[in-house]
């Protein structure tokens, strides 16, 4: 039994014009749907880790558009029928992970059967930046519960996390007056890679120990960010070879890094054991264990 | 597939449940009356404010707070009064709209969580955001109460700051009559919240239902952003369409709850719904007691007229003081019901225990970060 997270789904700017987060994570979530076979009414709930918008957008959560967008009920409640929930998380690089994490709580407890996580972003534009240094991408992926007949022991977890907290300086983004008008500012300093690694390291650890699982039985690891210098010392700290590593061929894809990685990495083994590891800002590192369906 | 309109989590299949064990909040110290801001719109707007929402005043920062330092001491306040040490926190889950640190910049990355949970020495709590309009708090709450259920924490606190006064102050300059989109930005104030959630042991009071939905139909009815030439944000509001929408569907949906948890309207004791207008609270009961033929045994909670709309922090803002003026007793049944942008509407029904309603919930001493 467990959470199969399934169909990465990967959509990158086509039309300069027209590469809003909105439409981006629209349409990753549109092609991972039908990927899926699965109809959007059949969704329970949209979770988006996004976080760089149009104007950033503070509300209504982006969730809530995407699921209006790719017409998951968003009608008004009726008899016989059920409805969708969304909302967003933000976690960094880390996002997609605590959305898998929140998405496993509630298929486990039975309150949804199906999920899509999406996670886009984009320059918010509207004046409000110069030099934006993510790539506009957006990504979806589909859960849902396997029960013990189809699914053995598969799926996702445990999740485990570590916070190395440094108030944001080995990386920070915030959106705040300068020179009198409101400007979006990132820094990335040099130091980034190495502390991220450590968190991921640390949390991959603590989760490969709580399994039972040494590195060395972990046939794929997948990581978030693509970043080459935080790739190279995680396999340090991880003591494994870069190669067995899989990240996003994009190292500009942001909040969508870990759907990239899965979608790039292409099929999963079947019956493979897979840990996804990623480190966003704090600095937070989260690690779980992805046991492929047989 | 499941047959409620809302995502519940509700039965009892799960190993653990869990309990409201603490809440804390935090207000700046200057008051804003009605008149104060109304005096101050640029245009002459011929809006009796306080007579069309209920709202006599809101408590504003001036500098002095911002999103981050109402949050913490909120959160601090929240230990405080339940005697729980902020190193037993499995999880710290920031759920504000606004995420001001310094004045007005807004932190992106790293989390406002984690930044919390660092100032109050939650030392190996996991953290992260939600963000979910006015429905954060209570969609934070149904989260962690999942994750206490299913035991991946044993406790965690739910925490908010809402720095988005300077939203009124923006929409001062703006609005030019009753029509104007922009009205509900005069509504808005500030404050901290914290809910503190743990494992509850057997037979104690506890969270018997939390359940949401999103009507994303009406989904751009309320949008707020970033301008690049003013300060702070800007919220669009059509608030006739939206209290349209909510009135329409907050009767079936907490039928629903109502028939989950296998109870009557009138045994549920106090209903705290998000506070936008006391009016609109007024008429969306008297909605909800017509269509369902019964009533709650008290009247909604109105906490709007001291404090104004401080978005995902209402609940627990009103919540204290009711338990502060002793207005609720040990085994009653407390229904919280969020209404936010896009559409969400959620339900969390909870019975207060005598270990909440025992804390001192005098106010607070002022608690700075």
């Amino acid at each position: 039994m467990g959470t199969i997270a399934s169909h990465p789904t990967l959509t990158g700017r086509r039309w300069p014009a027209r590469h809003r987060a909105l439409r981006l994570a629209v349409r990753a979530a549109d092609a991972c749907l039908d990927a899926a076979g699965c109809p959007p009414g059949d969704l329970d709930l949209v979770v988006n880790a996004g976080l760089y918008r149009d104007r950033n957008l503070a509300e209504p959560a982006l969730a809530a558009l995407v699921q209006d967008d790719i017409g998951a009920h968003p009608e008004d409640p009726h008899p016989g029928g059920h409805g969708t929930f969304s909302f967003d998380v933000a976690n960094g690089v880390c996002g997609v992970l605590t959305a898998l994490q929140v998405v496993d709580g509630f298929l486990r407890s039975g309150a949804i059967r199906r999920a899509l996580v999406v996670a886009s972003d984009t320059d918010p534009g509207h004046g409000l930046t110069e030099r934006f240094p993510f790539a506009a991408a957006g990504g979806a992926l589909m859960c849902r519960w396997a029960d013990g007949d189809t699914g053995g022991d598969s799926g996702l977890g445990p999740f485990r996390w570590t916070n190395l907290p440094d108030g944001g300086e080995s990386f920070r983004a915030t959106l705040g007056p300068r020179n009198g008008r409101n400007r979006l500012t990132i820094s990335v300093p040099s130091t980034m890679d190495t502390v991220f690694a450590a968190a991921a390291g640390r949390a991959a650890r603590d989760c490969l120990t709580s399994a039972g699982v040494t590195p060395a039985e972990v046939d794929l690891v997948v990581a978030a960010p693509a970043r080459p210098g935080f790739t190279a010392r995680l396999a340090t700290e991880l003591d494994l070879p870069a190669a067995r590593i899989a990240v996003a061929r994009d190292v500009r894809i942001h909040t969508p890094a870990l759907i990239a990685a899965l979608r790039d990495a292409g099929p999963l083994a079947p019956g493979s054991t897979v840990l996804l590891v990623a480190a966003g800002a704090g600095v937070t590192g989260g690690a779980t264990l992805y046991r492929v369906p047989a | 597939m499941p047959n409620h309109w809302l995502m519940t989590e509700a039965d009892s299949r799960a190993p653990y449940r869990s309990r409201i064990a603490g809440a804390g909040r935090h207000l700046p110290v200057t008051h804003l009356t009605t008149d104060e801001l109304m005096a101050s719109t640029r245009h002459r707007t011929h809006i009796d404010l306080e007579r069309l929402t209920g709202i006599h005043e809101r408590r504003v920062s001036v500098g002095d707070e911002d999103s981050y330092t109402l949050a913490t001491s909120a959160a601090l306040d929240c230990l405080r009064r339940s005697g729980r040490p902020a190193d037993t926190l499995d999880v710290v889950i920031n759920c504000s709209i606004s995420k001001c640190r310094k004045g007005f910049i807004h932190w992106i990355e790293p989390t406002m969580s984690i930044a919390v949970a660092g100032e109050i020495g939650a030392t190996k709590a996991m953290t992260f955001d939600l963000s979910n309009a006015c429905a954060g708090m209570l969609s934070g709450v149904t989260v962690l109460n999942n994750m206490i259920r299913q035991g991946v924490v044993e406790r965690g606190l739910v925490v908010s700051g809402e720095y988005i006064s300077q939203l009124g102050r923006n929409a001062a300059r703006h609005v030019r009559n009753i029509l104007s989109r922009e009205l509900a930005s005069l509504t808005l104030g500030d404050a901290g919240a914290a809910l503190l959630l743990e494992r509850a042991p057997e037979r104690a009071g506890g969270i018997r239902l939390a359940g949401f939905t999103t009507l994303a139909g009406h989904s751009r009815l309320c949008v707020g952003y970033t301008v690049a030439g003013e300060p702070e944000a800007r919220m669009f509001t059509k608030a006739r369409a939206i209290h349209k929408a909510a009135t329409a569907a907050i009767p079936p949906l907490l039928q629903e709850v109502l028939d989950t948890v296998g109870i009557g309207l009138g045994e549920v004791d106090h209903v705290i719904t998000h506070q936008t207008s006391a009016r609109a609270i007024r008429k969306g009961m008297a909605h909800v007691t017509a269509v369902l033929g019964d009533a709650p045994r008290h009247e909604a909670v109105i906490s709007v007229d001291r404090y104004g709309n401080t978005a995902s922090t209402t609940h627990t803002v009103a919540l204290i003081d009711e338990l502060a003026a002793g207005r609720i007793q040990p085994g009653e049944t407390i229904a919280l019901i969020a209404l936010a942008s896009g559409l969400e509407i959620g339900v969390v029904l909870f019975t207060a225990d005598e270990q909440l309603l025992e804390q001192s919930w005098a106010p607070s001493p002022r608690t700075q970060p």
